[in-house]
């Protein structure tokens, strides 16, 4: 596929990823699981689920939705599960009484083809945009995340996967992405390991010709600024409400887009449009609004879906306000870009 | 020559059981004396099972905990229990205690109790006296460390917790029949406040008696105050993070506990390797050497944890047939 260009609104408004199931979604899932259901009835309810997730995007105004990560349970395993060479011992412990499925590599990793392309083409078909954003776990979280016993070490462990994610990325492309968001919550977890992190986020999105967005969170970014310019992607898309928009000076030098997280997902209380209004005010001190997109935090996937679909239309709607202003100005309408650098 | 064992430290992953047991008490299904006494049952089965193992010194498991703070701050006065905190460099999260007045212990604690109940087991199993029962608590250091406490130093919070909770409740615990097991990863995490883990060292040292534990880094760069502790305590260490075991020997730690198991990965160790690791600690001096864990079994899940323990007897068994011993 060749990269096309799209028209977009200033300040585009797009999500993280993730969205609340809708609660007969979780029951079918049970009972899915309890055998009551056909893989293809399961499959049928992804689909609709995903209809009514992007329904929700539309009413809310997101310029460019996702499919909420409805076939996900968890964001390694849903790709641990799809590559070759990861086993299931029983779930870990992550706090209190929640427990996570860490796979352990028992074997050299393969790709047995394309994990999330599926997912893309129906989205595709089904949305009311021009553009969707398809995320995947990056190669450093993956790694991290999972129980090494077959590589001599983490770095190479990453580095297979970078290779394999990779591989899905360009099938990504080829089944006509055009924007696709690498998620690694754990990148700057383990400061000593930052330099080959990065390298490994850089293997991973390799000679791919369309935009790649990273979303990092509840992370130290002063661990970041570093390497800004050594990412090879075009947007960092990181959480901000969720730290009352201080240590907004991390982002000076930084010379790339940013999806700017202007709602707190993991706070039940939804925030007012005057609120996003100014955070899009303070942040553009820092970066240009021509290179800036509009975003949650993070993924809405914990808060109950009645409150994620009001945050993301105060998310929008304190855009707006802020696009008023510009468009006095004379900025109205910016391009997507697949860029490394911005402006 | 040496004296051989094998041991557990600290927690045991929840198994689908015991999570069922807690997760029917977070929603209201039973009270908390029906889970205490659903627990209290788990515990007694997963006693059998360390016993049962081989293993000479362990916990209960801490089916009870959900880190190695709480509830334990749930029981003490002057604290406040606060949102989710990354657990070092885990993808594991505690509830951090808020300091809001000194910490004091309050009477109504339930650990003592606890602990007691597991030297029931003990004694009904015919154990008692020949295997060691533990209770893990964090170390003044960890848990001052892990405070947030408005102009508060850390310093001033690790005389604090170890005047008002720790020393106190190691005290009862010794009463008891229990064993204090300190958790201190802190004083291997950050060596620029080693001059503060002196004095959170010493404070432990002076109830003469325990296993003091560290984990995640490396623990040779505070030997000297791991020699401290004294001939009361057994010294455990990890070894899979690069511990130089014939250092802590050499630098007068006469009982070690080699942290060699890996919680933190699922593969499984080699007993030749672990074998030939415990004899050359023994040859350096080491007094009494135990093969251990070198950190919560809590990272695994809990059918690897199982092989791991079982593991450990077998090391154990091996040491003592080799050493004649
Ligand atoms: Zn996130």
């Amino acid at each position: 596929m060749v990269w096309r260009s799209v028209e977009l609104p200033v300040l585009p408004t797009t999500v993280i990823g993730s969205y609340p199931r809708p609660k007969w979604l979780r029951e079918f899932i049970a009972g899915y699981r309890e055998r009551r259901y056909k893989e293809e009835q399961m499959r049928e309810a992804f689909d609709d689920a995903v209809i009514a997730v992007l329904n929700d995007h539309r009413e809310a105004g997101v310029d460019i939705p996702s499919d909420g990560e409805m076939r996900r349970d968890e964001m390694v395993e849903y790709f641990a599960e799809r590559i070759d060479g990861f086993k299931f011992y029983g779930p870990v412990r992550v706090w209190g009484n929640n427990y996570f499925r860490k796979p352990a590599v028992v074997s050299k990793l393969r790709y047995k083809g394309p994990m999330v392309v599926d997912e893309f083409l129906f989205t595709r078909r089904v949305t009311y945009s021009e553009v969707v954003k398809v995320t995947i776990t990056g190669p450093y979280t993956i790694a991290d995340w999972s129980f090494n016993e077959y590589y001599p070490s983490k770095e190479d462990l990453a580095f297979e996967i970078a290779r394999i994610i990779n591989r899905e990325i360009k099938a990504l492309e080829e089944a006509g992405a055009i924007y696709v968001q690498v998620d690694e919550p754990a990148l700057t977890t383990h400061p000593e390991e930052i330099e080959w992190a990065i390298e490994a986020v850089n293997e991973a999105v390799k000679g791919v010709n369309i935009k790649v967005g990273l979303h990092v969170c509840y992370s130290d970014y002063g661990i970041l600024r570093p390497y800004y310019d050594r990412l090879n992607v075009s947007q960092f898309a990181l959480e901000f409400a969720n730290r009352g928009f201080r240590d907004l000076e991390v982002l000076k030098g930084l010379n790339k887009e940013l999806g700017f997280g202007v709602v707190d997902v993991h706070s039940r209380r939804v925030e007012s449009p005057e609120e996003v209004a100014a955070a899009i005010r303070k942040v553009m001190q820092y970066v240009p609004p021509e290179c800036l997109f509009i975003n949650p935090d993070c993924g809405l996937k914990l808060l109950p879906r009645r409150i994620a679909r009001q945050k993301l239309r105060v998310m929008v709607e304190g855009t707006k306000i802020v696009r008023e202003e510009l468009k006095r100005k004379g900025l109205e309408r910016v391009e997507l870009r697949k860029e490394l650098t911005c402006p | 020559m040496a004296v051989f064992g094998a041991a557990l430290i600290g927690s045991y992953p929840r198994s689908e059981k015991v999570a069922t047991i807690h997760r029917k008490l977070i929603k209201g299904v039973i009270g908390m004396e029906e889970f205490e006494r659903l627990i209290g049952a788990e515990t007694e089965r997963l006693i059998g099972t360390f016993v049962k193992a081989g293993l000479d010194s362990f916990t209960d498991g801490m089916l009870r905990w959900d880190d190695i703070f709480n509830p334990l701050i749930r029981f003490v006065d002057g604290v406040e229990v606060n949102g989710l905190v990354r657990f070092y460099d885990n993808n594991f999260f505690f509830r951090a205690p808020v300091v809001k007045s000194d910490p004091s212990l309050k009477d109504s604690e339930p650990i003592t109790a606890w602990c007691r109940k597991g030297v029931e087991v003990l004694e009904k199993l015919g154990v008692k006296g020949q295997v060691t029962l533990k209770q893990p608590l964090p170390g003044p250091a960890t848990i001052a460390s892990a405070s947030i406490a408005e102009g508060e130093d850390v310093e001033d919070l690790i005389d604090k917790w170890w005047s008002g909770v720790l020393e106190p409740l190691t005290k009862d615990l010794i009463k008891g029949g229990c064993v204090p097991e300190f958790h201190e990863p802190e004083i291997v995490w950050d060596l620029s406040r080693r001059d503060l883990w002196v004095k959170a060292v010493e404070l432990v040292a002076s109830v003469n008696e325990g296993w003091y534990v560290t984990y995640f880094r490396p623990a040779d760069p505070v030997v000297d105050m791991l020699a401290r502790l004294g001939e009361g305590f057994v010294v455990a260490v990890d070894v899979v993070s690069g511990t130089d075991a014939g250092k802590m020997v050499s630098a007068g730690v006469k009982r070690l506990a080699l942290g060699a198991v890996d919680a933190r990965n699922t593969k499984m160790e080699r007993c030749r390797a672990l074998v030939s690791l415990a004899k050359r600690v023994a040859e350096d001096g080491a007094e009494e050497v135990f093969v251990a864990n070198n950190t919560l079994l809590d990272f695994l899940p809990e059918p690897v944890a199982r092989k791991k323990v079982r593991f450990l007897g077998r090391v154990k068994r091996r040491l003592v047939r080799e050493s004649g011993v």
